[in-house]
């Protein structure tokens, strides 16, 4: 047994009658950080989304820590050996997701921002401990607390959506495009905390990406999507150096 | 004398009646804007919630006491029907999302707004079935002799409606703005999948939304059925008012459906008293004004321009 603490086994997400994600296998292994990358509407979103079960899968199967979370039973086995679960519940498992467009609550504070990424937590001093440790993280953060988070640039949103989504020290976390957007000295700032986070607090990655250069060189392992097909999968030092890759996403 | 030429205890006095009729109109309004910040849907049956909690309210209040005997029993029966009803309401806002609104989750929005009126025509005719359609009188748990204050007169009824209102209305803002569940809402009501995403169970935030707009609604129908009568079709003029209020408001604020039905409440009372038109005409001040209103700030009243997300 590989200590995998992710995977993902030909799953199949379908919007109406286009399918988006064409039977897509995925395995991430504990500790690390593995990065997907591809074009405009490959489905990397997508992908992210059906790990949470924010997608419904038409088929396949998603393994976290072991236990199947999501499963759409095989064509022939019966319906009681189906897994679906909601949002709420998958991300109770020890998932936690930096959707895509940070997707902070703009009417709330910074700090009940954060509060929210605690929500499963009922320990007060526990959240209080966490607070100050993502103040830490990010210095910013802490002189915006009291500011309604719409308020705050692109750069300070995406590092609240970070530092939120670490609130439930998560074991896995999911961060889609963390760099979208952002001025160049800022995206190093993000990266090198993502390098972090993985590196201190134990926590593995699954890093969505179209920024391929940065995201293959932070990350231990590759996989390229392409029109809802994996179409390469090797360890990112492998894929900076592979042609196709050059020529498709690092523009070489 | 001032502004409107009116003596200053009978300004006070018209004060004192339209902040009731406010009180009450703020109490409904708060349900329609509660749904529509989490759910972007009007419900359209949140009126006949308001009619059944007061039945509700009414039959266990008569059950256990006789008001005519007056005596601390009495209001004792009257706080426990107020409970009953406020439960039995809530009991009931919950059912109908489940089975009227939430199949319609994903559907065009037409949809689940037509199965709300389908709703309200339903519980209105079984409620004219089953409780008859004349109006009834509850009958006030004190007694409701009015109190002169210095030219100005109250009865025991209005303070206990504006006590009531105050009582509710704060203990919501505070729920809202301090407790874990009530920031739960806000966030729900900001983006639905991301606070999925904080691991928040959305279907129960919805549930317990309904819950609490529909125990308010109670509240409003008990107090209605005091102040004036009880009848199947109550629900139907109130909820209108009160969804507009909360409509001027700013659909989706809190504060806003509170300030709105207040204000729906003054505007009826000192529309007739300044410009000195037939009571009968006191809707069409209200609602010219509240369209003026409209017409200015489209919005309403307390909503900020909430910037689109990235
Ligand atoms: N809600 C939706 N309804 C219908 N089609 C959708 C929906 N979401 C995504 N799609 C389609 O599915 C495909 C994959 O979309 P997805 O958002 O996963 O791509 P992506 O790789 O994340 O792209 P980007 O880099 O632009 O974010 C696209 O063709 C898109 O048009
Ligand atoms: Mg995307």
């Amino acid at each position: 047994m590989s200590n995998a603490i992710l995977e993902l086994k030909n799953v199949h997400v379908s919007y109406g009658n286009i399918e988006a994600l064409k039977g897509v296998n995925v395995t991430i292994n504990a500790g690390q950080i593995v990065c997907l990358i591809g074009a405009n509407g490959a489905g990397k979103s997508t992908l992210l989304k059906s790990i949470v079960g924010l997608e419904p899968l038409t088929r396949g199967e998603v393994v976290f820590n072991g236990e199947r979370i999501t499963y759409t039973g095989g064509d022939s086995s019966a319906k009681k050996d189906r897994v679906f679960h909601s949002t709420d519940r998958i991300i109770s498992r020890g998932i936690s997701m930096a959707p895509e467009g940070r997707g902070i609550f703009p009417e709330m504070t910074v700090l009940e921002n954060l509060e929210m990424g605690a929500f499963m937590i009922k320990d007060k001093a526990l959240i209080k401990t966490r607070i100050e440790e993502k103040y830490e993280m990010f210095e910013i953060l802490k002189d915006r607390r009291k500011q309604l988070a719409g308020s705050l640039s692109g750069g300070e949103q995406q590092m609240l959506s970070i530092a939120r989504a670490l609130m439930s020290a998560p074991r896995l976390l999911l961060l889609d495009e963390p760099a979208l957007g952002l001025a160049p000295i800022i995206i190093q700032n993000i990266f090198q905390t993502i390098s972090k986070i993985s590196r201190e607090d134990k926590v593995t990655i699954f890093l969505v990406e179209q920024n391929a250069k940065m995201a293959l060189s932070i990350s231990d392992k590759g996989y390229v999507l392409e029109t809802g097909n994996i179409v390469l999968e090797d360890d990112s030092k492998n894929l900076l150096e592979n042609p196709k890759v050059k020529a498709a996403y690092l523009g070489e | 004398m001032n502004l409107f030429n009116i003596p200053h205890n009978e300004l006070l006095q018209h004060l004192l009646n339209g902040l009731t009729l406010g009180a009450i109109y703020s109490l409904i309004a708060l349900g329609y804007t509660m749904v529509y910040g989490i759910l972007k849907f009007i419900n359209f049956a949140h009126g006949e919630i308001l009619m059944l909690g007061a039945y509700a309210g009414y039959y266990v209040y008569y059950l256990i006491c006789d008001p005519s005997q007056g005596g601390s029993f009495v209001i004792f029966a009257f706080i426990i029907s107020l409970l009953t009803a406020m439960v039995i309401s809530a009991s009931l806002g919950v059912f109908i999302e489940r089975v009227a609104y939430r199949p319609l989750r994903k559907a065009p929005r037409l949809a689940p707004l037509l199965s709300a009126i389908g709703v309200s025509i339903i519980l209105m005719n079984l409620a004219a079935l089953f409780f008859g359609t004349k109006s009834r009188k509850f009958d006030y748990p004190i007694d409701n002799t009015t109190i002169q204050l210095d030219g100005t007169s109250i009865t025991p009824n209005q303070i206990m409606i504006l006590a009531v209102g105050l009582i509710m209305m704060t203990a919501l803002k505070l729920f809202i703005d301090k407790s874990r569940l009530g920031k739960a809402m806000r966030a729900t009501s900001q983006n639905q999948s991301v606070a999925a995403l904080m691991g928040i169970n959305v279907n129960f935030i919805i549930s317990l939304t309904f819950a609490i707009g529909s125990a308010l609604a109670a509240v409003a129908g008990i107090m209605m059925s005091l102040e004036f009568k009880l009848y199947p079709t109550m629900g139907q003029m109130a909820g209108l008012k009160a969804f507009i209020a909360a409509v001027v408001g700013g659909i989706g604020n809190i504060s806003g459906a509170m300030l709105g039905g207040i204000l729906l409440g003054l505007l009826e009372t000192f529309g007739v008293v300044i410009l000195g038109i037939p009571q009968g005409l006191k809707d069409t001040i209200a609602f010219s004004v509240l369209i003026i209103i409209l017409l200015v700030k489209p919005s309403g009243l307390l909503i900020k321009n909430i910037r689109e997300k990235v």
